[in-house]
């Protein structure tokens, strides 16, 4: 070093030091900001660990109190069909690693099947149950099924299946799907070889359908239904209205029959997870601990007859909550029950379709994005913002006329809308919810028409 | 041992310590302008527009201002929105049927409510919800009229297809001199 610094040669340093420096913080502060962005907006709160509530079942098992849905997997961005596969890989760690066991695929949810096989494959078979079901249609041969059946083991890359479900049976379609062509016998043959450990069904209908369903002379180990707080004394059936369906009955029927039941839906496809805030409050005054999706999870696993409660989980945080509310389990009350099915009456009174956003309907031969029609008027329903055009037409009409129209005009394109649907009825059959999808896009269609004029 | 004036090392050190510390807004890319409503956007703003200035005056709020840059050189001096300044009045269209030359289309309020000339972002970092979730504020949710912002999980969330870049959340948001919430315009409108 020279001891004789000159002006010229410390302003040389200095500059050139400087210049380091600041090229250096901007480079940290690039670094540093873009992980930063990606950070989702809500920070759940970690509670003690522990791993969730479990429940034992005869001749079964120990079984997990929440099971993982594979059909809401995350996608990559962009594409509807491509799993996130990473993401999928971390969600099921988490959940093997906090206790949860039970995980619920079909061949009808896309590439649901070979994700969930990637994922789980990297662990032993023991450490969980695998449940897929058999997705075929009316007419299908016993050759379909099978092959739809070897199929579904080698995406999952398992020997066997623990639950095999006949998947979103009516009742009317049970002969033409699953006993005429003998494919349940297929089922049973496949059970007493070991590829097969449970029979059941997952069941979208009527009352009286699910009672010939449990009558018939085959063992059932275990029963799938729809139930939260919201179909409990009454679950909408549009395709048929004489005919009634609540979750109550089904409920007890299975109770009554020792038959473990499945719950699929608790949330009502998340539908139950964004209340508006008046209900929101009413939650929080009661059980101030729980999200609005944890009430919907809690009031159906407070039932004793429940093994299993399905929660169809698209990323880590909905997760880690979802986690959280089955940790340290509190059953609810019976005057919590009794205030959920006076919020149930609430938004039923702000008519909602009850679509869950399943897409089962698309894709639709004349182009009407049916779901997302859907969504504009359950949400501005659920937010008790949904205009009504015969009122008075003040201020708040005025807004929530605005509210819906720029969702519904924004949200949508010109082809995509209610009024291209020529009521073709393709649709009808597809929706496990039974909605009278052309009469609801005609509905909508018609409110959009007077809120225009 | 000759004694050194250390003053001008001083002088340059604490130069040097400015630039390392130059608020995190220096880094960030500009904002995007937002044309007013009835424009359409910047190319059909800076075709039409005579820069007459009538709609400056007119602004009930003070929102609207001559641009000196915000459309690039071919577009100097012609009206934008400031958001710091004021914010569109939902039910306002005094612009659109002042404007001479048409630049500033008279769609009526029907059309104004629903054409989005910018979109509001949340800066969570700046946004008190963030900062300190003992005192919940949601003023931006409050003054919103379009009914685009949601309080979820204490944060502010702006649903695109609601949101019409009036600016209102920007206004009033309580951060400052730097806004946790702020509009970013459409260079077409929606």
């Amino acid at each position: 070093m020279p001891k004789n610094i000159t002006r010229r040669s410390a302003i040389k340093t200095m500059v050139a030091g400087g210049a380091g420096i600041i090229a250096a913080n901007s480079i940290l502060n690039s670094c540093a900001g873009k992980p930063k962005q990606k950070q989702s907006t809500y920070v759940p709160v970690e509670k003690t660990s522990g791993t969730i509530v479990t429940r034992d079942w005869e001749g079964i098992g120990t079984v997990s109190l929440l099971g993982l849905g594979c059909m809401r997997f995350p996608r990559v961005k962009g594409e509807k069909n491509v799993i996130d596969q990473a993401q999928v890989n971390e969600m099921v760690d988490y959940a093997l690693a906090h206790g949860i066991n039970y995980f619920d695929t079909a061949p009808a949810y896309g590439p649901s099947e070979t994700a969930t096989g990637i994922a789980l494959s990297r662990y032993p078979r023991e450490s969980y149950y695998i449940a897929t079901k058999m997705s075929n249609r009316p007419g299908d041969t016993v050759e379909q099924a099978q092959a739809m059946f070897e199929n579904s083991l080698k995406c999952l890359q398992t020997e066997y299946v623990d639950f095999m479900l006949l998947h979103g049976t009516s009742g009317d379609d049970f002969n033409a799907r699953f006993k005429d062509n003998g494919v349940l016998d297929y089922l049973y043959q496949m059970k007493e070889e070991g590829k097969i450990r449970h029979i059941g069904f997952s069941f979208h209908g009527s009352n009286d359908a699910f009672a010939g369903l449990l009558a018939l002379p085959y063992k059932w180990d275990f029963v799938q239904i729809q139930m939260n707080y919201f179909d409990w004394k009454d679950m909408p059936l549009w395709g048929s209205e004489d005919l009634k369906c609540d979750a109550e009955t089904l409920y007890t029927m299975l109770a009554e029959r020792n038959i473990p039941a499945v719950i699929m839906e608790p949330i009502r496809g998340g539908a139950l997870a964004n209340v508006n805030d008046s209900i929101r409050e009413r939650f929080e005054a009661v059980r101030p601990d729980l999200s609005p999706a944890g009430m919907a999870l809690s009031f159906v696993a407070s039932f004793p007859g429940v093994m299993c409660v399905l929660s169809g989980m698209s990323n880590m945080d909905q997760m880690k909550e979802n986690i959280d509310t089955f940790r340290d389990f509190v059953p609810l009350t019976k005057a919590d029950n009794e205030m959920l099915f006076d919020v149930a009456r609430l938004m039923k009174e702000n008519t909602l379709i009850g679509c869950t956003g399943c897409s089962y309907c698309m894709p639709c031969p004349n182009g009407v994005n049916i779901p997302g029609n859907f969504k504009v008027y359950d949400t501005c329903s659920n937010e008790l913002n949904l205009p009504v055009p015969e009122g008075e037409h003040n201020k708040e009409y005025k807004q929530k006329r605005k509210i819906f129209l720029n969702r519904y005009n924004k949200g949508l394109q010109d082809s995509e809308k209610a009024d291209m649907c020529v009521g073709c009825n393709v649709c009808v059959s597809k929706c496990p919810q039974h909605i009278r999808i052309p009469q609801q896009l005609s509905r909508i269609a018609d409110l959009v028409k007077q809120l225009d004029a | 041992m000759e004694k050194i004036d250390k003053s001008r090392r001083k002088f340059f050190a604490a130069f040097l310590k400015a630039g390392l510390d130059a608020p995190e807004h220096w880094t960030r890319t500009k904002r995007q302008t937002v044309s007013p409503p009835g424009s359409g956007g910047y190319d059909r703003l800076r075709d039409i527009c005579i820069s007459c200035g009538k709609c400056v005056e007119v602004c009930g709020t003070g929102a609207l201002k001559m641009t000196v840059d915000g459309y690039g050189i071919a577009g100097v001096m012609r009206p934008s929105m400031d958001f710091g300044a004021g914010f569109c009045e939902y039910e306002c269209t005094a612009c659109m049927e002042v404007c001479p030359s048409g630049a500033l289309e008279n769609i009526g309020l029907d059309a104004k409510q629903s054409e989005q000339i910018g979109i509001a972002e949340v800066e969570l970092k700046k946004c008190i919800n963030f900062a300190d979730a003992s005192h919940p504020c949601a003023v931006c949710k409050d003054r919103c009229p379009a009914g685009a912002i949601k309080i979820i999980c204490g944060r502010p969330v702006v649903e695109a297809e609601l949101c019409i870049g009036c600016g209102a959340c920007e206004f009033f948001c309580p951060v400052s001199p730097f806004k946790a919430i702020r509009v970013e315009g459409n260079a077409v409108h929606k």
